[in-house]
């Protein structure tokens, strides 16, 4: 075999960018059908599918009629499942090649670090819309079982929570490029989504500025987009005791805004954690 | 292409200052299996990870077949297989699988990588488990299969980085003896190291640093000319006792003499074949009864030692 080893123009038979890319997607959307995450996440969903059904009806608790009001109850979890999603398979997607030393074996070969980025982006990102989509499905099917109908807004929710899930998994990308150590990253990822962006959606009303740009925010549109007719900003007063009151806004985000504002989370996400990535060393 | 892996004032300052490689020019001929020596810190890991596209330079250039890594890393590696450190493997794939995934970033058809990747389970004696996933691989093991992945795509420059450390001396004898095939090959081989016997064993040519900077490059054959003094290990049925010394030490050629056992010595040799046989002649004469009478291989030994020590 090694005797009749013959030169092989390496260089002429090298795939492109996008070809490579797609072979890089590829054997990363493999890493994740195999791995205990997502066995994890489909346990959690089953969970999330099974109590939302079958607690009302323990419950005695009589179902709605009306399919778009069943179906909130199942869309009520869907920004947390795309918090988990993103922390799962995105939060440490850059590191773990630094960290767990893959790097050595991928990186000496004639790809691109751009390539190998988007190659991982992509299948993080069709795993979480493969999430959703298997989600939504049985969630719709569950609420035509029960109400003899669907919402289109079912559909509009889950396309949505798709732009929602590659945003958080853009930021997931940039802090995981960001950080040296998987679990630092996989923890950072899932607090800024959890806790830090949503505490300051929380504040910022208090001082009357509308949180638009915070992701969380602009999440809330998967379950508000349930609500017919869509939500307006509001203002509350609140008594203060002696005859003063102080006046409260409640926000909601427009869904073409924060549309705008996830494809704005994607594309500085990406292009910063490629350009650290780019410049990411690989030191023992 | 001449010489296919050619560095050129190469530096490489980490954080806080630390010159890991300094101005380091090197020029690795065609066919030529190099050794890339020095003691650790050197530099060697870290040239290697430039000329891979692992670590950026401060400055200076590095080219594989004359293309800039630094500015075309994509067609510079094409033609590059390359193990460095010990790479881990993705737990999840088989090895099989594994060459697939990185036959298909070359470019290979799956058919190709299926009947090379086959051959090359066998040379690195991995057949068996070709079909079990790599996480529970040993790092012999893991280390055979990188060897195998850096083989399949046919390059015509290889790159090693230390390919037995951490090996066992069955997987270090393993690695070796796939090593020494590659020089039916027609390729170009740099391998770093810092085992001397092994360097001497397998590379036509080697290329010695310290501090990040070339301290000598040339053949073994030559660098080994240039060392007059050998090492003689001598193995004997009846001890060398004191009263034979001055006539050891008179024996033409002897620099030398250190007792290493009961019935074992080493002389400091200089000389060349008829001196040496002269000089077993003379040690059955004072009545030793040679057992063994053997040059220690160490002379790359010397050589090594001596440039380290002028270098500092």
């Amino acid at each position: 075999m090694m005797e009749a080893a013959s030169v092989v123009n390496n260089r002429e038979r090298l795939p492109s960018d996008l070809q490579q890319m797609v072979t890089v997607a590829k054997y990363d959307v493999l890493k994740h059908l195999r791995s205990k995450r997502l066995l994890g996440l489909v346990i959690l969903e089953a969970l999330l599918l099974g109590l939302t059904f079958a607690l009302p009806l323990l419950l005695g608790v009589d179902p709605t009629d009306d399919p778009a009001g069943y179906m909130s109850a199942f869309v009520s979890w869907v920004e947390i499942l795309v918090i988990i999603g993103a922390t799962m398979f995105a939060g440490d997607a850059i590191v773990s090649e630094f960290q767990s030393r893959t790097g050595y074996l991928l990186f000496p070969n004639p790809v691109k670090r751009s390539t190998i980025f988007v190659g991982k982006y992509l299948s993080t990102l069709g795993i979480i819309v493969l999430m959703l989509v298997v989600y939504y499905g049985v969630a719709a099917a569950l609420v035509f079982a029960m109400t003899g109908g669907g919402t289109l807004l079912s559909l509009y929710s889950m396309l949505l929570a798709c732009a929602y899930g590659a945003a958080a998994a853009a930021l997931g990308f940039l802090i995981s490029s960001v950080f040296k150590g998987s679990t630092g990253s996989l923890v950072l990822t899932f607090f800024t989504l959890f806790m830090i962006l949503p505490m300051i959606a929380q504040l910022l009303p208090a001082g009357s500025i509308k949180p638009w740009f915070v992701l969380t925010f602009c999440g809330h549109v998967i379950s508000y987009i349930m609500i017919s007719p869509y939500p307006t900003d509001l203002v509350d007063s609140i008594s203060l005791g002696n005859g003063e009151f102080m006046e409260y806004w409640t926000y909601y985000p427009d869904i073409g805004g924060s549309l705008a504002v996830m494809g704005g989370y994607v594309l500085i996400c990406l292009a910063l954690g490629m350009y650290l990535f780019r410049r990411k060393e690989m030191v023992s | 292409m001449d010489t296919p892996i050619r560095v050129h004032g190469l530096t490489k300052v980490y954080g806080g200052g630390f010159r890991a490689v300094d101005a380091l020019d090197l020029n690795v001929p065609r066919r030529s299996f190099m050794g890339f020596l020095g003691p650790n810190g050197a530099g060697k890991t870290t040239t290697i990870k430039i000329v891979t596209n692992m670590l950026s330079a401060t400055s200076g250039r590095a080219y594989i077949n004359g293309v800039s890594v630094m500015e075309d890393p994509k067609t510079a590696l094409a033609d590059v297989g390359a193990v460095v450190e010990t790479p881990e493997f993705y737990p999840y794939l088989t090895p099989m699988e594994t060459l697939h995934y990185l036959g298909e970033l070359r470019g290979l058809s799956s058919c190709e990588t299926t009947n090379r990747g086959r051959d090359l389970l066998d040379l690195v004696k991995l057949t068996d488990w070709r079909e079990k996933r790599v996480g529970k691989f040993s790092k012999g093991m893991k280390q055979r299969l990188a060897i195998a992945q850096a083989l399949l795509s046919q390059p015509s420059v290889i790159i090693l980085d230390e390919p037995t450390s951490g090996l066992d001396p069955r997987g270090m004898v393993e690695v070796r003896d796939i090593l020494k095939q590659l020089h039916k090959l027609d390729v170009t081989v740099l391998m770093s190291s810092h085992l001397l016997n092994e360097v001497q064993e397998i590379c036509t040519d080697v290329s010695l640093i310290n501090r990040g900077r070339l301290l000598r490059s040339g053949s073994v054959a030559d660098l080994l000319d240039e060392v007059k003094a050998r090492k003689i290990d001598v193995r004997t049925l009846r001890p060398l006792t004191p009263d034979m010394f001055d006539r050891l030490r008179a024996v033409p050629g002897v620099k030398g003499f250190a007792v290493t056992g009961d019935l074992s010595f080493s002389l400091d040799f200089e000389g060349e074949e008829d001196a040496q046989a002269r000089l077993l002649i003379e040690l059955q004469n004072l009545g030793l009864m040679v057992v063994s009478f053997k040059e220690s291989g160490l002379a790359l030994e010397s050589l090594y030692m001596s440039l380290i020590m002028e270098s500092r």
